[in-house]
């Protein structure tokens, strides 16, 4: 990835993690108490600070637009994202067997029958797409 | 698929990320490409080929493994 387009990620990060933060800690000051509201807030306030500083980076740098779509739609990239999903679907299925067998082991019914929904649902999921994207390609 | 990229861009004084701008794909997939890691799409293939005004068999080499497959 463009060393540019990284810092641009990575101060997006860091500014939507600051943005709740503060929207939080505004909300809190000014003596809500509601939880939903406060969350609200933390997200509006991310959002607000995400659109500020995209303003200031695209200023700053009139290139890097052009630079975040042509990252955005690089075939190896893309490759990469596939195998990557794939790998994480892998990953994550193995987890949730394992907490399949630890809620067995454990006699705990709720941990494993959760578990044995969430990876038919992930697989489901999986399937759905495989199947959604073999039509259309 | 071995390929002559790097040859053919150094040719034309071309840096990779130049090139990269040029053909709208990521310095890394330059890079990628002449170190014979990746294999670009046709849609690639022919974007380099008519950049350097030549045939797509000018700079990628088609060869078969051992085994008979293609690569």
């Amino acid at each position: 990835m463009d060393r540019k387009v990284r810092k641009y990620y990575r101060n997006k990060l860091i500014i939507s993690f600051l943005g709740y933060f503060i929207g939080t800690v505004i909300f809190d000051l000014s003596g809500g108490e509601d939880a939903v509201l406060r969350f609200v807030t933390a997200i509006i306030t991310s959002g607000v600070l995400w659109l500020i500083s995209d303003f200031i980076e695209y200023k700053k740098n009139p290139g890097l637009k052009r630079k975040i779509r042509i990252e955005d739609k690089d075939e190896r990239t893309q490759l990469i994202q596939g195998k990557a999903g794939v790998f994480s679907f892998n990953v994550s299925v193995i987890t949730m067997l394992g907490v399949v067998v630890f809620g067995i082991a454990e006699d705990n019914p709720l941990i494993s029958y959760g578990a044995a929904v969430i990876v038919i649902f992930l697989i489901a999921v999986y399937w759905a797409a495989v199947h959604f994207w073999m039509k259309k390609v | 698929m071995k390929n002559r990229l790097e040859e053919i861009r150094k040719k034309h004084g071309l840096k990779q990320d130049e090139l990269a701008e040029i053909l709208e794909v990521s310095r890394q997939t330059i890079s990628s490409l002449e170190n014979g890691k990746y294999n670009p799409s046709i849609q690639l293939a022919f974007k380099i080929s008519r950049h350097f005004r030549m045939s797509i068999e000018e700079i990628f080499i088609y060869e078969e493994d051992e085994n008979g497959q293609k690569g």
